[in-house]
């Protein structure tokens, strides 16, 4: 780890120790359990949380239902986008389904979809319907930005479409969909959960926050939290480091 | 208007072409005959680069027309137009007509001096001089019926220009070749065809 790595993990974790501190101190300034547990309170709840039965039943539920969302909407948008930026037509009919699905509040879509699907599917379509947009906007922008005399380069070679995407059009895109999925990761999980608590699904990490907002288990609510996020940034290291090598592999080939 | 045969060579006839403000061909007609390389010198901002854009397709005249290019094409551009994230192999492969075996592939860059390690670095990794000559292999290998070339050997060192003209001589026999140059000895060396004589309009 080089210096500059070292110094800035090192004033991460000053950072988070005094943000504890602060939690603490207010936790005991409130002196009420029930409605600010401390970060102790919490992190045993948490510890038992991992030794009850159906914690890892529940986490995985959400997770591969969010997980799936995600890697839907990554693949729709991209796909999307591709026949966009190839198509002034096709941009043009999906411009007014991409506007609404952008601009509607989340919620709305939540309600909306608890009407025409079962609340088990829920978080699967509102993550998606979240991640898709993301997707198409920023890979759609990364294709328009591609260099024009590349693209002449490739006309006057006679490059196949397909070549015209793994040699021009995806460098040029890749750093438009690493920012895409970096955002979209993040609002996957918050979309998502948020479903669930309001569509409560059986056995899902979404029914386990209501339970404990209903017999207001405040630290309970707080270590199903720092588990979602747990969840949410193991998720988005691990799928971004595989996408960066990826990425690197196909330009290595 | 542009069309294509190809079979005597490529005339342009009464040329007109206008970029914003400027007018850069004026009435200008030239035939490149087929199977030969052909010069086109001038002083900068006459029009070379226009020129060759008009017959690689890239614009289109405002007046006159280009009859004679033929469909398959290949070039060194002014600007490399390199895949600079690719290996050099990859930007072969790229743009070649038909699939290629790596070691011909190899081979071909070794004659002028990209191997070993710079096989497995990215062009963006790449000095001025190897990406010209990377675009010069691309071109030669691109199998076009014509190929353009706009200042090939610009920025080589003595030793690789020289390695480079005979290798775009020795792969060029009989094709249509379209060179535009400032170094009259260069010209002369690689002429075998027309020589064109461009001018700013007045």
């Amino acid at each position: 780890m080089d210096r500059n790595k070292k110094k800035l993990w090192l004033e991460r974790a000053v950072s988070v120790a005094a943000a504890l501190l602060l939690w603490h101190a207010a936790a005991q300034a409130v002196g009420q359990r029930l409605l600010l547990p401390s970060p102790a309170d919490v992190l045993i709840r948490l510890g038992g949380l991992f030794l009850e039965k159906g914690f890892l039943a529940s986490a995985a539920f959400s997770f591969v239902r969010i997980v799936s969302g995600f890697l839907l909407g990554l693949a729709l948008g991209s796909l999307f986008a591709a026949a966009a930026a190839f198509s002034r037509p096709a941009e043009v009919f999906f411009w007014p389904y991409l506007t609404a699905i952008k601009s509607v509040p989340v919620a709305s879509f939540i309600i909306i979809c608890l009407i025409w699907l079962d609340a088990s599917g829920l978080s699967v379509f509102i993550s998606f319907l979240m991640v898709f947009p993301v997707v198409y906007f920023n890979v759609l922008e990364g294709m328009k930005s591609a260099d024009r005399k590349l693209l002449q380069m490739a006309e006057l070679f006679h490059m196949s479409r397909r070549k015209k995407l793994f040699y021009i059009y995806l460098p040029q895109t890749e750093p438009f969909l690493l920012s895409a999925c970096s955002t979209a990761l993040g609002v996957s999980w918050k979309a998502g959960i948020a479903a669930e608590v309001i569509g409560i699904p059986d056995g899902s990490i979404g029914e386990r926050l209501y339970e404990a907002k209903i017999y207001l288990n405040t630290a309970e609510l707080l270590a199903w939290t720092v588990v979602i996020v747990i969840l949410s940034v193991l998720f988005e290291k691990l799928f971004m480091k595989a996408l960066r090598t990826v990425l690197a592999a196909l330009k290595r080939r | 208007m542009t069309e294509g045969t190809g079979k005597e060579g490529i005339r342009l006839s009464g040329i007109w072409k206008r970029l914003g403000n400027t007018q850069v061909l004026e009435d200008f007609s030239a035939f490149f005959p087929a199977g030969k390389t052909s010069v086109v010198m001038g002083e900068s901002g006459c029009g070379k680069t226009t020129l060759l854009n008009l017959m690689m397709g890239f614009e289109k005249p405002d007046r006159g027309t280009v009859l004679g290019v033929p469909e398959r094409k290949s070039a060194v551009f002014q600007e490399d137009r390199l895949l600079p994230a690719f290996r050099p192999l990859a930007n072969l492969r790229a743009a070649a007509w038909k699939k290629l075996p790596e070691e011909a592939l190899k081979e071909e860059l070794s004659l002028l001096g990209i191997s070993g390690e710079d096989l497995r670095k990215p062009v963006s990794a790449f000095s001025g001089g190897m990406k010209r000559r990377l675009a010069i292999v691309r071109a030669v290998l691109g199998e076009g019926d014509v190929l353009f070339l706009d200042e090939p050997f610009k920025g080589l060192d003595v030793g690789w220009k020289e390695a480079a003209m005979e290798y775009v001589r020795r792969h060029t026999r009989g094709k249509t070749v379209i060179l535009v140059t400032h170094d009259r000895e260069e010209a002369e060396r690689m002429r075998s065809g027309a020589f064109v004589r461009m001018e700013k309009p007045v």
